[in-house]
């Protein structure tokens, strides 16, 4: 075998590899959309186990039934506690990012860690003792309990810091002499020249509520106010025979985030083009 | 006149700083730090059996029943065993995808995408979509008996149940772990790799040899953090098998939220929190004196 055809071998084994592993990932997740969509009848007569992959029939009555329960109701939970969680998340990590720019003392710079640090040790273990800590507070059952945990996020402040050390002293300097206080500094120039980091930000700040469970679980007792995660738990089980609407509600789970995603990616990109800063 | 003394300026640079980061202080107290002293507070008291619903010093008796229970031994192996089982194939799996999509390839940015797809997945719908997936009349069960295979327990079943659920969280976690570790390799220098395969390394050796010696730090942190995140796996157990069958996925995390709910032992519950917290500290400090740096 020549050197070129081991080659041209090497690379054809690759790529049957490539897609071989991406369809691990692929197929499930394509099962996943076609069984949301089926019509439920078609379901309970297929025998083949292609049929599970071909979509043979469009139906909406898993959606239908989902938001006859009022599966809307706990999705609009969950985005106001994500749309909570990413403006109050974006305030506090931006102002404490700030602080530890502007500020340079030894005390900064332990501060810096111990912020970044506790805030990603785990939270889920935490949050069995923070049931009691919250009630006695008077703080359970409502948006605030669901979002207060997750304001503070490691990662966050940790990306807005290095955002705001690489925004240029001297620009900062010549503000100052402005006479622009260290509010108007943060609002006017760190901030705006951060547009990056802070979509970045405040897309892991959505996650992790989006993507929450236990602490919901735990806190949230008035079925009113449950999120779009527990609301699925409590109507699915194993071997409960509603997989239709199991399925559109986590499509709906899926969806809503991926179509933020790309709305903000479009921005971002935008936004980096405009300020010619990158 | 406008020198100040530099006592003076220190002082107003830490009213600044406490100033701004305020807020992020008052919730590290009050979300991180009142629940770990609540629940250190907690583990070394009991209900007062004179006293209505207060509470009493207990000395080390949460721990002393907890370690003398077989019932807690037995959650103590299954969380270790769960670790050992989840977290080595995502270390593994991540690599290999991160290394297989730097490879060139027709469509690999497609490719990667789709391997970082079910990160996107909330935990909750991944438990939906594998519980409906691998119950004893579900798709996989068909397509192993349109295969002529024996249809298999998957989470109904005390030995498959806590292999199916690590299965279940890689299969959820390797494309989220494989992002890191593709900037990783990204980041080595293009004339090591070519000067390795200079000298005649074959891919194997050059792999073991060079590639991986070099994505330590990425490898450390994806072993570490997702180390972490095992440990704390919640929504599948709950949901699945709801610990079972017969204790087989009861993991420490899964153990202490349903002492503290189902069972509404507070105390015994913070003990096994101290006891979780104990051993994941353990475990990540092992990590890191094993693969750590030395310098």
């Amino acid at each position: 075998m020549t050197a070129l055809a081991r080659k041209r071998a090497r690379r054809y084994g690759l790529t049957v590899l490539g897609v071989l592993s991406g369809l691990v990932f692929l197929v499930p997740v394509w099962w996943l959309v076609v069984a949301a969509f089926r019509d439920p009848t078609e379901a309970l007569s297929s025998t083949s186990v292609l049929d599970t992959l071909i979509p043979r029939s469009f139906s909406f009555a898993g959606f239908r039934s989902a938001i006859e329960d009022g599966y809307l109701r706990a999705v609009g939970v969950s985005l106001a506690a994500a749309a909570g969680t990413v403006v109050g998340g974006l305030a506090v990590s931006s102002l404490a990012a700030y602080g530890f720019v502007a500020v340079r003392t030894r005390l900064s710079r332990v501060l810096f860690v111990v912020v970044v640090a506790s805030f990603l040790l785990p939270f889920e273990t935490l949050s069995v003792p923070l049931v009691p800590v919250f009630s006695r507070l008077g703080l359970s059952d409502g948006l605030p309990a669901l979002i207060l945990p997750a304001l503070g996020n490691g990662l966050a402040v940790f990306n807005l810091r290095q955002a705001f050390l690489s925004v240029p002293l001297e620009l900062a300097e010549a503000q100052h002499m402005d006479g622009a206080g260290h509010l108007r500094r943060f609002w006017h120039l760190y901030l705006p020249l951060s547009r990056p980091a802070l979509i970045g930000s405040g897309m892991i700040l959505f996650v992790s509520q989006w993507d929450s469970y236990l602490w919901p679980l735990l806190i949230i007792s008035d079925n009113h106010n449950v999120t779009a995660s527990v609301a699925i738990a409590s109507n699915f089980g194993p071997l409960s025979s509603h997989t239709q609407r199991a399925f559109a509600e986590v499509l709906v789970l899926v969806v809503i985030p991926a179509v933020l995603l790309l709305f903000t990616q479009r921005r971002l990109i935008a936004s980096s083009s405009t300020s010619g800063i990158r | 006149m406008s020198r100040r003394t530099p006592g003076v300026r220190r002082g107003a640079r830490t009213g600044v700083l406490l100033a701004f980061t305020g807020p992020a202080l008052a919730l590290l107290i009050l979300t991180r730090l009142a629940p770990e002293g609540y629940s250190l507070v907690a583990s070394f008291e009991k209900v007062d059996p004179f006293g209505s619903a207060s509470w009493t010093f207990a000395g080390w008796d949460n721990f002393r029943r907890l370690f003398t229970s077989a019932a807690f031994w037995q959650v103590l192996g299954v969380t270790v065993w769960f670790v050992v089982l989840a977290s080595p194939v995502i270390v593994v799996g991540s690599l290999f995808l991160a290394w297989l999509y730097t490879r060139t390839m027709p469509m690999r940015g497609f490719w990667r995408t789709v391997a970082f797809l079910p990160s996107a997945i909330p935990s909750l719908g991944l438990t939906v979509m594998w519980g409906v997936a691998l119950k004893p009349t579900g798709v996989l069960n068909n397509v192993l008996e349109a295969l002529g295979l024996p249809a298999q327990g998957f989470y109904s079943s005390t030995a498959q149940a806590l292999p199916t659920i690590a299965l279940i969280t890689a299969w959820g976690g390797v494309g989220y772990w494989m992002v890191f570790l593709i900037a990783g390799l990204l980041d080595i220098p293009r004339e090591v790799l070519e000067a390795a395969r200079m000298d005649g390394a074959s891919p194997w050796r050059e792999f073991f040899s060079v590639v991986v010696p070099l994505l330590r730090r990425p490898l450390l942190f994806v072993l570490v953090a997702n180390t972490v995140w095992v440990f704390q796996i919640y929504a599948p157990i709950q949901v699945l098998t709801n610990g079972g069958p017969s204790g087989a996925t009861s993991t420490l995390m899964f153990d202490t939220v349903r002492t503290a709910t189902v069972y509404s032992n507070q105390q015994q519950a913070m003990a096994q929190m101290v006891v979780l917290l104990v051993l994941l500290g353990a475990t990540v400090a092992a990590q890191f004196a094993l693969l750590g740096e030395r310098e």
